[in-house]
This record gives C-alpha cells, structure tokens and sequence, in this order.
C-alpha cells in the first residue's frame, strides 16, 4: 500500500477546508459590507425625501399660493413667501386631502407619513398621515414656526 | 503497477486540479465581487450628487421670487419634468423648475417669477 500518496491526499484535503473556510468567511464579510452601504443609502435617500418635504411643508406657501385640496400641486403651509406664519386654512385643506395624493405630490410614495402640528393651544392641534409602527425604521424633522398665536412645533415623520 | 521514473502520480494530478479550480473560482468571484462594488460606489456617489442638485433646486424655489444660488460641479446634470438626473441616478425635485441640460462647471440657480431656471455660467 502506498502511504506517500495517502498523506499528500489527507494534506490536500485539509488545505481544501481551511481554504473554503476562509473563502466563505471572506464572502460573508463583503456580503454584510455591501448591504450595509446599500442600508446606509437608502437611509441617505430617506433623509433627503423628509428634508424635501419639510421644507416645502413649512417654507413655503405652495402652489398656487393660495391653494385648496381641488387645485394643490404644491402643499407648502406658510401664509405666504418670507412669512413664517403657517396657514390655519392650508392646514385644513391638507388634513382633508387623500393620504396617497399627499403622499404622490411629495415624490414620497415609497414611504409612508405622519405630521403632527403641536400648536399653543390644544385645539388647533393636528394630526395627518398614518401613525408610526414601533419596529419601522423612520426618519423624523421637527421646526418651529408661527402658528394660531404662538408658536408650534411641527415634526415629520417618514417611515417605512 | 511498478511506478517508473517521470510518472506522476494520480494524487498530484488530482492536486493541481483542484488548485487550478480553485483559482477559477476566486478569479471569477472577485471579478463579479468587484463588478458590483464599483455599480455600489457609482450609486452612492451619483446620489449624493444628485441630491445635492436637488436640495438645491428646492432651496432656490422656497426662497422665493429674485433668489440665485450658484453651484460649482464636476459632472452633467439633465432636469427633466421635476427629475434631476445625474449619471444613472435620477431623485425628484420639489418645487417648480424649468428643465434643462447642463454641462460640468458653474450652475447658476434662479428663482424667476416662482420657476427656477437652471444655466451654466
């Protein structure tokens, strides 16, 4: 019986598992690296969707600057351009409108939205879009503008 | 059978073998591997430039009539129905702009009457 040849296989057969060991080792690493950048842009992509939103939603005063839900492409709630006062009128125009049309005239129908306008008084305070689940991931703005008197604090929150 | 000098044996046949198809193996895999990594890179980098473009557009809309943002950039930038589209990468435009084709370099960003018009300097 030829022992040489049966220690060279066992060596072989050795070098062959350390070998894919490391190779699968390897292959999982690069996996988890590029689903985390791919994770790491769609989180980029959120970020940049809210802040787009929010800044149309509370610096702006839409278009037409004096919209209603029936001729809206704009949604913008500022009473008008400089002011940073936000329309009480625009707000109730925008509480009445389909959640998908907001959600179309946003470029955020990938994400679903929820608004919440937490004004002085607890009465003109308003809620619009879905309320957010527990285990979502989400990205939420909050500003500060004139609204009903005083000031309120308005926070976005995109998730899905 | 008697083994003869210049005869190889089974074993190191097999061996090199394996060897040569292990090699094939990673090549092809870090060619894909690096294929992919380089699609991912472009992604990412066409997208925070596209964004950028964008975020901008919608600053120059939100500060109103008579506003102007100049921008330096070192790619081609098409506007096109409230799209920015950089590279393969395309994100959307809130607010009103004009469309446009533009070359790599100064872009000048203008609110003209609540539309903003994009043009390279």
């Amino acid at each position: 019986m030829n022992k040489k040849g049966q220690i060279a296989t066992y060596d072989l057969l050795f070098a062959i598992i350390i070998f894919m060991g490391i190779f699968v080792l390897m292959n999982s690493i690069w996996v988890e690296n590029y689903s985390n950048a791919i994770k790491k842009e769609e989180t980029k992509r959120m970020q940049f969707s809210a802040k787009q939103a929010m800044k149309i939603f509370v610096d702006s005063s839409g278009y037409p600057a004096d919209w209603t839900s029936g001729n809206v492409e704009i949604p913008g709630l500022l009473r008008e351009y400089g002011a940073k006062k936000i329309s009480n009128e625009k707000i109730t125009e925008l509480a009445g409108m389909d959640y998908d049309a907001i959600r179309s005239l946003l470029k955020i129908e990938e994400y679903d939205f929820f608004l919440s306008i937490d004004a002085l008084g607890e009465s003109h305070d308003q809620n619009i879009g879905t309320v957010v689940p527990a285990n979502s991931k989400a990205v939420q703005l909050e500003r500060v503008r004139y609204y009903q008197g005083g000031a309120a604090s308005i926070a976005l929150t995109l998730f899905k | 059978m008697k083994q003869k000098k210049g005869q190889v044996a089974l074993e190191t046949i097999a061996g090199i073998g394996i060897i040569l198809f292990m090699f094939l193996i990673v090549s092809v895999d870090s060619l894909n591997k690096s294929i992919t990594q380089e699609t991912v890179e472009n992604l990412v980098k066409d997208g925070a430039r596209c964004r950028t473009i964008a975020e901008n557009i919608t600053s120059a809309y939100v500060q109103g009539k008579y506003s102007k943002i100049e921008i330096s950039t070192e790619f081609d930038v098409n506007i096109l129905g409230n799209e920015v589209s950089v590279g393969n990468t395309t994100c959307p435009v809130l607010g009103r702009v004009q469309d446009a084709v533009l070359e790599k370099g100064i872009i000048v960003l203008k609110n003209s009457d609540g539309i903003v018009v994009l043009e390279n300097e």
